[in-house]
Parts: structure tokens; C-alpha cells; sequence
């Protein structure tokens, strides 16, 4: 116990490290090159090329630090503060490990890139001789692809959560008779936060549309086609039925679209796991982990993980987990008792 | 929801099904205004015939239990958090009764008893105390 939780400690630093201070220090350092450069600098610099690499966006010196620091300051709060946040409760996983390496690759990638572009323009009369931005975009995608995997690989490689079952309670239903018929279902909604702020996402996705109908019709159309399609897929993968039958396991959109069926024959093993949405799959939805789970993960807590023959796992987060995993267990084995 | 029904056991089908959501909703897997599936859905699963499974709501809607309502399905109502308090002492009572040797049925029908006479019963109890 205490050697998972030191290791839990030793990742969590790994990640703050890599995932969060690294970031931010790359950022600090290209904002620093970038300011001492900037007497030497054209203004206003180029700061687009179009698809040929001939510079085609411009804007002043001033902004390009300004602008660095904002989006590696950005970045890295969604990407690695939201994510460590989101697993405080003791949890962790690859997808964490992911994101620790993740966020320093896209920060230093992009902090490479805008520096490299500023500093290529250093004596230029002016921006529009800038030379191709080729270059400057291989070396980025290179620097962020080793930064990515120094940050991988300077973290530890744990999972806890996933085995742990929700409660200590052990098995209360009675073994299943030869003829006995037995039936378990569940309704599972995205948690009430998680509802509201996907609600509340579509409905500024429509007032947006709407104040764009005053302006130009093409934004506005462009935005009410995002809502309604983002709206479907809320509704699409928000609700779910889950069934639990001599059939098998069923989990079924209330819109009937995704849904996910597993026969009791080829379910291998099931038992009731605690998951962690951000530490285990990266955050909510019909999801695929980083470890190959498929889950269908509404919010945090008790879950239903099953196993099939051949090694895939399918995790559904769903109250009363352990009734489940029990009544699919001994379908199972009732099943398998027959057909011997 | 758990449902267990067994062909062989003596009880009516239906019973069996009004008995096991009435277990599901003393236990707490359902509650107030959760959704019962529907019928047709029960049916096919435990493979039974519809009418099985209409007969056990209607049961269940006459003991106040749940809501049928057209195009909404069966509601569970708020008689369910009464259910739900007498969870406990009703698995207590079972348990002292499996351990005296008293059969399921006949603490059944000592609390069917119980239901109709006890009333009186207690009357006459303390009206022989206090005279």
C-alpha cells in the first residue's frame, strides 16, 4: 500500500513536472528570445504563410510574444492543469501519462515554431521577404516529438483505480437455479454538471447563430449546423439503458444509436470496477482508452468491466455495478455449466 | 432493476415479477420517478408473454407503487421511500424467522394477519391492562 501510493506520489510530480511547469518554462524562454530579438526585427513581422510558404498574414513585432504567452499559458491550463485536476481523488492511468507528455509537445512545438519563424526574420527589411516556413515547421514538429517523448518516458508507467471495486460488499445474490429467468437493468445519465455544460455549449453555439443571422448568414449557418449536429450527439451519448439478460450485456443510446452489445458467450469476465473519467479514459463519452478499454463513461464512479474472450474490455459506468457483474457472472457460469 | 423469476416454483409468474421490483425498489435500485422498463422489453428478455408482465404492473400500480400513464411507461412513486424504510427490519424479521424454522409462508400470512386483526388485537391489550 504504501509502495502504490509513493509510486502514485512519484507520477503525480512526474506529471506536474513535465505536464505543467515544463510547459510553462518553455513558454517563458521562447517569450524571452523573442523580446531580445525584437530590435532586430521588421515590423510588422510575417506571421502567416500560405500553403506554398510565402509569407501572406503580417502583424506587428509587439505581438508575437504577447501572443506566446497566451497560448502556451492557455494550452497548458486546459490541457495539463484540467487534467491533474480532474484525478485528485487518487487515480491514475496512461491517459494522464499521456496528456504529461502531450501538453509539453504541443507547447514547446508551437513556442518553437513562432520563435523560429521571428527569428529568421532578424535584419529583414521588411516581413514580406521572410524566407519559407517549411523549415521552421519540420524542426517544431521535431523539437515537440522529442520533448513529447523525453516527457513520456520520464514518467512512470502506473495504473491505479480500474481494480479497485467501489465497495468491500461481497457477493449477495443467491447462485442461479436451472430454470430460473433473471433480468437486470439500469438507466445511466451524464452527471448533472456535465449535462449543463454541454446544454449550455450548444445553446451559446444558437445564440451565437442567431446575432450572425444580423451580421453574415454564412458564420451564423456554419454555427446552427455545429449545434444541431453537437446537439445530436449529446443526446446520442449522454443516456444510456444497460441490460443484462441470458443474452447477454446490452447498452443502448435513448436515441437506440451507439449501442453496444456483448453475447454472454463471449464474455470472459465481469466485475464491478471504479473509473475515473479524466484518469482513466481522458474524459467522458463513448470512449477508447489509451490501454485499449472501451467505455461508455458518463461520470465518475462505480462501473460495470467486461471482459470478453480474446482480451477486449468494455467499462460502462453504471450504479450497482456489482449487481451487474454478479448476474453476468452467473449467467456465465450457469451457461457454462450447460454446455459441459 | 433485478427481476428473477423461476417457471418451476408454484407462485404465478406475475407474482414473481411484482415481487422482485417491489425487492428492487425496497433495496433502493429504484426510486421515486425512475422509469420502469417497459413491459414489451420484459417480456422479451425473461421471455414471457406480455401480459405476464402488464399483469405484475397493474399489481404494483394497485398497490401505489408505481404510475402507469400512457406514452410515459410505468413511474415509480413516492410510496417508494416507504417501501424503502421498512427494507431493513423487513430482512431482519425474515432472518429471525428462517432461523426459528418459521416457513416464508407462514410469516407471510402472520403479517397478513397481523395487517387485518392487529389493530383490534392492541385494542383489546391495553384496554385489559387498564381495567
Amino acid at each position: 500500500m504504501t509502495d502504490s501510493s509513493s509510486e502514485l506520489r512519484r507520477a503525480r510530480r512526474a506529471f506536474v513536472v513535465w505536464g505543467i511547469v515544463a510547459p510553462l518554462v518553455m513558454t517563458a524562454v521562447a517569450v524571452g528570445i523573442q523580446l531580445i530579438a525584437l530590435p532586430s526585427l521588421p515590423d510588422p513581422v510575417a506571421m502567416h504563410w500560405d500553403g506554398a510558404g510565402t509569407p501572406d498574414g503580417f502583424a506587428p513585432a509587439r505581438v508575437v510574444p504577447v501572443l506566446t504567452a497566451t497560448l502556451g499559458a492557455v494550452l497548458t491550463v486546459l490541457l495539463g492543469v484540467f487534467a491533474f485536476l480532474g484525478s485528485r481523488h487518487g487515480e491514475w492511468g496512461p491517459t494522464l501519462r499521456f496528456l504529461g507528455a502531450m501538453t509539453p509537445a504541443t507547447v514547446g512545438g508551437i513556442g518553437t515554431l513562432v520563435t523560429w519563424s521571428l527569428l529568421m526574420q532578424r535584419g529583414l527589411e521588411s516581413g514580406t521577404d521572410a524566407p519559407n516556413i517549411l523549415p521552421a515547421v519540420l524542426g517544431a514538429a521535431g523539437a515537440g516529438l522529442v520533448i513529447g517523448l523525453i516527457a513520456w518516458f520520464s514518467q512512470p508507467a502506473l495504473t491505479v483505480s480500474g481494480g479497485t471495486p467501489p465497495r468491500g460488499t461481497a457477493t449477495t445474490l443467491a447462485p442461479l437455479g436451472p430454470n430460473e429467468r433473471i433480468m437486470w437493468v439500469r438507466s445511466v445519465t451524464m452527471s448533472a454538471p456535465g449535462m449543463i455544460v454541454l446544454v449550455a455549449l450548444v445553446l451559446v453555439l444558437f445564440v451565437a447563430a442567431a446575432v450572425g443571422f444580423v451580421g453574415s448568414g454564412q458564420v451564423s449557418i456554419i454555427l446552427l449546423v455545429v449545434g444541431v449536429i453537437l446537439g445530436g450527439l449529446i443526446a446520442a451519448t449522454t443516456m444510456f439503458r444497460v441490460r443484462i439478460d441470458d443474452e447477454g450485456l446490452r447498452v443502448t443510446s435513448y436515441l437506440g444509436i451507439p449501442r453496444f452489445r456483448i453475447p454472454l458467450a463471449a464474455v470472459s469476465e465481469a466485475r464491478a470496477v471504479f473509473v475515473s473519467p479524466m484518469a482513466d479514459f481522458g474524459g467522458w463519452g463513448v470512449r477508447i482508452a489509451i490501454d485499449g478499454r472501451r467505455g461508455v463513461v458518463l461520470r465518475r464512479g462505480e462501473a460495470l468491466e467486461v471482459t470478453q474472450h480474446g482480451g477486449r474490455v468494455f467499462v460502462v459506468m453504471v450504479d450497482d455495478a456489482q449487481t451487474a457483474s454478479d448476474v453476468l457472472n452467473g449467467l456465465r457460469v450457469r451457461a457454462g455449466e450447460v454446455a459441459q | 432493476m433485478l427481476i428473477r423469476i423461476d417457471p418451476s416454483r408454484e407462485t404465478p409468474l406475475w407474482e414473481q415479477i411484482a415481487a422482485s421490483m417491489r425487492s428492487s425498489i425496497a433495496a433502493g435500485r429504484l426510486g421515486a420517478g425512475d422509469r420502469l422498463p417497459s413491459a414489451r422489453e420484459v417480456a422479451a428478455s425473461l421471455d414471457l408473454n406480455l401480459h405476464t408482465v402488464l399483469r405484475a404492473y397493474q399489481q404494483l400500480r394497485d398497490e401505489g407503487l408505481v404510475d402507469l400513464r400512457r406514452g410515459r411507461g410505468a413511474v415509480v412513486t413516492d410510496a417508494a421511500s416507504a417501501l424503502r424504510e421498512l427494507h431493513d427490519d423487513v430482512r431482519a424479521l425474515a432472518a429471525r424467522a428462517r432461523r426459528r424454522g418459521i416457513t416464508p409462508g407462514a410469516l407471510a400470512s402472520l403479517l397478513a394477519d397481523a395487517e387485518t386483526h392487529g389493530g383490534a388485537d392492541d385494542l383489546s391489550d391495553s384496554s385489559e391492562e387498564t381495567s
